[in-house]
């Protein structure tokens, strides 16, 4: 490739918006949203839902699970999820499982504080 | 032309090669900024945006918003952190395909059609004794700075994070360092003895296997990290790939990852491990294409999630050998 042709060519895909999207098009922690099977509620501010499905001995297992979390009063951005051992997951740290909400909230706070890194600019244009 | 992707430890060349790229790409004006971005994406991908502040984006940080984006979708029918690039069988071809692209940008910032990304072998690493594994030659001054701390010095002393993770949102911050912050969340690299469980050490282990996410022992999800062979106190811990983000901390804990360069050597690593497995299994993938009931989007010709560059799917690189070969797959 030649390095003067710049990124142009490689940036197309971008300024049409992508290539390879799911005709649904649902985003993990969007407030609100609910995916068409339900195994993800992202229901209020703060507030998740998993859906924990299996058969045991030709019987049908349903176990749901909401989590509604705050910090100093706050909702928590974004979801958490129970994963099949029990485990829970964040998305915002996408490669942690750690036994238990209170220690993943503890992992919140130290990688993310609780504020926001800045003011939200865009926002303000696309609210 | 095919290049051959080396150990980053064992090549000095290699090494200024990929750091040349890295710099260059990390300097190189996309021509776009957060608000354009915003603008392609509000009707693709409706409720996903960028937060924060207004700024010009170089093609460095646009992989990062590709992550991350891809990140962001689950899939359906959905399943706990199964998204369109992890936590299912569409875990390896997709970042196949992103590693390829880095690849080819690289190759084009360094004026070398033979630039390859480098691999970090960091089982080699995990055995070394714990105390030493933050301070092994990866993270001197001349291959990727330290493993603590703000990267402030070496080759990586000007890389600016412009884009990270907050939660589940993409944040535009004022420039700054990148961060590392190893050993932090977890003591110790993944071994060679994991590598070989992975691989199921001789035994036959399936590509993947339904229900196809982070529950399913198949090599896929061993090699994402999601299954623990062996829990201390019955705790379980990240493995293999997972285990790397989090022992290395800092930028590579959240969903924009991709903004550390350790990032690519630790994919290439795994890919590389992926490679040894089709070595002994053959190019097969699973899920097939049109099974009914596996996700869409990780099925062998499902289309892969694509920002930059056009979109492959996972039958396109099953075979990748006519573009990159490993100069060594004894990966265990």
């Amino acid at each position: 490739m030649d390095e003067a042709e710049g990124p142009g060519a490689l940036l197309a895909s971008l300024r049409q918006g992508g290539q390879g999207l799911p005709a649904t098009r649902a985003v993990h922690g969007m407030h609100g949203g609910h995916d068409v099977h339900g195994a993800l509620d992202h229901g209020a501010p703060g507030t998740a839902t998993s859906v924990r499905e299996t058969t045991h001995d030709g019987h049908r297992i349903r176990i749901e699970t909401t989590y509604t979390i705050t910090i100093d009063g706050k909702p928590l951005e974004g979801h958490l999820e129970v994963l099949d051992n029990g485990s829970v997951h964040y998305h915002g740290l996408p490669n942690y499982a750690v036994p238990s909400a209170v220690d993943l909230v503890r992992l919140v706070i130290d990688h993310f504080g609780t504020e926001p890194p800045g003011v939200d600019e865009l926002g303000e244009r696309h609210p | 032309m095919t290049v051959t992707r080396q150990n980053i430890l064992m090549s000095a060349a290699a090494r200024d090669r990929f750091l040349d790229g890295v710099v260059a790409l990390a300097q190189e004006d996309a021509g776009m900024t957060t608000s354009d971005v915003n603008g392609f994406l509000a009707d693709s991908v409706p409720g996903y945006r960028i937060h924060g502040k207004v700024q010009p984006l170089t093609t460095w940080d646009l992989f990062v918003l590709w992550h991350h984006l891809t990140m962001s979708l689950p899939t359906t029918p959905s399943r706990p952190l199964r998204n369109l690039a992890h936590g299912g069988p569409v875990f390896c071809p997709w970042h196949r395909m992103f590693l390829l692209r880095m690849e080819e940008q690289l190759q084009r910032v360094t004026g070398d059609a033979s630039t390859a990304l480098p691999y970090w072998d960091w089982a080699i690493d995990g055995g070394r004794h714990p105390a030493d594994q933050p301070s092994a030659p990866l993270w001197q001054a001349d291959a990727l700075g330290g493993s603590s701390g703000d990267v402030v010095s070496g080759r990586l002393a000007g890389l600016q994070v412009r884009l990270e993770g907050y939660g589940s949102q993409l944040w535009s911050v004022d420039p700054r360092p990148l961060r590392r912050n190893a050993t932090t969340d977890i003591a110790t690299l993944p071994t060679a003895g994991d590598v070989r469980w992975a691989l199921g050490e001789g035994a036959d282990v399936d590509f993947d296997r339904s229900q196809w996410d982070a529950a399913s022992d198949a090599f896929r999800n061993r090699l994402e990290g999601w299954l623990d062979p062996a829990p201390v106190g019955g705790r379980l811990s990240p493995q293999l790939h997972n285990r790397v983000h989090v022992w290395v901390g800092g930028d590579m804990s959240p969903g924009s990852s991709p903004n550390d360069p350790v990032f690519y050597l630790n994919h290439c690593n795994v890919d590389r491990i992926w490679e040894a497995w089709m070595g002994w299994h053959g190019r097969s993938y699973r899920p097939v294409a049109g099974d009914p009931a596996a996700p869409d989007g990780h099925k062998l010709d499902d289309p892969l999630v694509a920002l930059l560059g056009a979109s492959l799917k996972p039958s396109d690189v099953l075979d990748s050998t006519a573009k990159y070969r490993y100069d060594d797959l004894n990966v265990g």
